[in-house]
């Protein structure tokens, strides 16, 4: 019977208590993009300060999302494809990712110090083979197969299954 | 009566005062900040991860890295097509300043966007993603700053068309600060050998809608009122050759004669090469000759070094940079221009390896 087939996304929020290199560019490049394109959404005359006071007003607004996040998308190539702060079990496999999304958890165009904005990476898509060890034991072999190689990614906060396949979850853990 | 289109992201808007308020700078203002150092940028051992700083974790390949490296507006691009298919389409968009007696806008910031053949955004649907692989989509959509002629030209291919809306392009229109000046949209000429109506019937480049059910300029409730064509571009070529779209845009842009100390002449650019060992060139054009100085900074915001302090002339500087003994890590290097009765700053980040 074919496994299940998921895809894992993992989310790091990014504020203005974040130390790494990777998370400030990321932090000042999408308010510097946020404050350009609330433009597009806000009054001129009287605008609403904070994004979801925008949002509020607005619906139109829910775009920032995606719009803000095209500015984060040279560092996320920069990882290509790989975020190196998750990793699997024995230390030598890093997350992988095709495809990042913005989100704007809040920020404000008065005050850098409030804004703060999560990306979540997506991964390719992995054969699901069970909870081992509290670990998603997966593999990158999509194809079926009697046996895989595979890779254990210990089960933690901020990274969950973001995409099911061909079956439910538990049906790969009884094999 | 207005037909109500979900995909229509903005109206046209006319030209408002320009505001005083200066979004963008380019200093970080985190000087201040206490902002721990990276603990080690070269390792040959995986460090633990702890929930204050991050570390660095020796990569698959035992190599050091990540370095990340900052990069300006990720948008700015010519090809905004992203593997978009189409008939080839170039477009040049003229920016003129209605307050300085109609003359070239240099150094505004353009932005562009329209749908594909078609008819769909990047982004339509709010996700972003192409649904089958979960890639990021930003397809034709695009930024450019003015030359001294006030120009910006993308590489894109020819829009197509969507139920309620006649074929057009977005634009969006900033100030050099990132101040927005006007919000508009490019219509299309029409007819029967219109480049519109060309494209429309050219199957064998994937546009298959033809012109059955298309919204004309004056049924379209952006263009409708534009009775002097002034959102019309002028639009020349072929399927085969591709098709060229020129068209120029007026915005009330800064008045001539003030003083602004962000003026477009000037800048400081991104030291060159970043990282770097040794040496580095830091390239600064002012707009007069000015008193400058160039201090380095480290993260704790403590100045470990005094590169510079005295005149430089107008016109392009290129200032080198020398490691000087400083220890591996994230620097600023802090750029002080006075002139007249102003002195601003900017920063920019140094790493060294």
């Amino acid at each position: 019977m074919p496994h299940p087939k998921i895809r894992l996304a993992v989310r790091t929020v990014i504020d203005s208590n974040s130390q790494n290199p990777w998370d400030r560019y990321i932090f000042e490049d999408t308010y510097r993009e946020y404050l350009m394109q609330q433009q597009l959404y806000n009054d001129k005359d009287n605008p609403k300060n904070t994004f979801r006071e925008l949002l509020a007003e607005n619906p139109k607004a829910e775009k920032l999302h995606f719009l803000t996040g095209m500015a984060a998308e040279h560092y996320v190539n920069q990882l290509k494809g790989s975020f190196y702060r998750i990793t699997d079990v024995l230390g030598n496999t890093f997350f992988p990712f095709t495809g990042y999304r913005l989100d704007i958890i809040n920020t404000d165009i008065t005050d850098i110090s409030r804004h703060k904005v999560g990306i979540t990476l997506f991964s390719p898509l992995l054969t699901y083979l069970g909870i081992v060890n509290n670990c998603y034991l997966v593999s990158f072999d999509t194809d079926l197969a009697a046996g895989y190689e595979t890779v254990m990614f210990p089960v933690q906060p901020q990274v969950a299954i973001c995409y099911l396949e061909g079956g439910k979850p538990d049906q790969g853990g009884s094999g | 009566m207005r037909v109500k289109i979900s995909r229509i992201y903005l109206e046209d808007k006319t030209p408002d005062p320009m505001e005083r308020k200066d979004f963008i700078k380019n200093s970080l203002g985190f000087l201040g900040m206490a902002v721990a150092v990276p603990s080690l940028l070269k390792t040959s051992h995986a460090l633990a991860e702890d929930d204050a700083a991050d570390s660095c974790t020796v990569s698959p390949s035992e190599t050091a890295g990540p370095f990340p490296t900052i990069t300006p507006a990720s948008w700015i691009r010519t090809d905004i097509t992203d593997g978009r298919t189409g008939v080839a389409f170039t477009i040049n968009i003229n920016i003129m300043n209605k307050n300085a007696n109609c003359t070239a806008l240099q150094g505004a910031i353009v932005d562009i966007w329209h749908c594909d053949k078609d008819g769909n955004y990047s982004e339509y649907g709010g996700s972003g993603m192409q649904p089958a692989n979960y890639t990021s989509v930003h397809f034709l959509r695009g930024r450019q700053v003015t030359n001294a002629n006030g120009q910006v030209s993308f590489t894109s291919i020819f829009p197509g068309w969507y139920t309620g809306r006649a074929t057009h392009i977005h634009v969006h229109v900033y100030n050099t600060s990132g101040q927005s000046l006007l919000i508009t949209q490019i219509s299309f000429p029409e007819g029967a050998n219109s480049a519109v109506a060309q494209v429309s019937a050219a199957t064998a480049y994937g546009y298959t809608k033809g012109m059955s059910g298309y919204t004309y300029n004056a049924n379209d409730n952006v263009f409708s009122d534009d009775m002097a064509g002034a959102e019309l571009g002028s639009v020349t070529g072929t399927v085969a050759g591709g098709f060229t779209l020129d068209h120029t845009i007026y915005v009330n842009g800064p008045v001539l004669g003030r003083n602004e100390v962000s003026k477009p002449q000037y800048g400081l650019g991104q030291n060159y090469p970043n990282p770097f060992t040794e040496t580095t060139v830091l390239p600064l054009t002012l707009e007069y000759d000015s008193e400058v100085s160039i201090n380095i900074y480290d993260l704790n915001g403590r100045q470990v070094r005094t590169l510079y302090k005295g005149s430089m002339n107008a016109g392009a500087n290129n200032f080198t940079i020398n490691r000087d003994g400083l220890q591996s890590g994230f620097y600023f290097c802090k750029v002080a221009v006075s002139y007249g009765n102003g002195t601003f700053e900017e920063s920019k980040k140094l790493v060294i390896k």
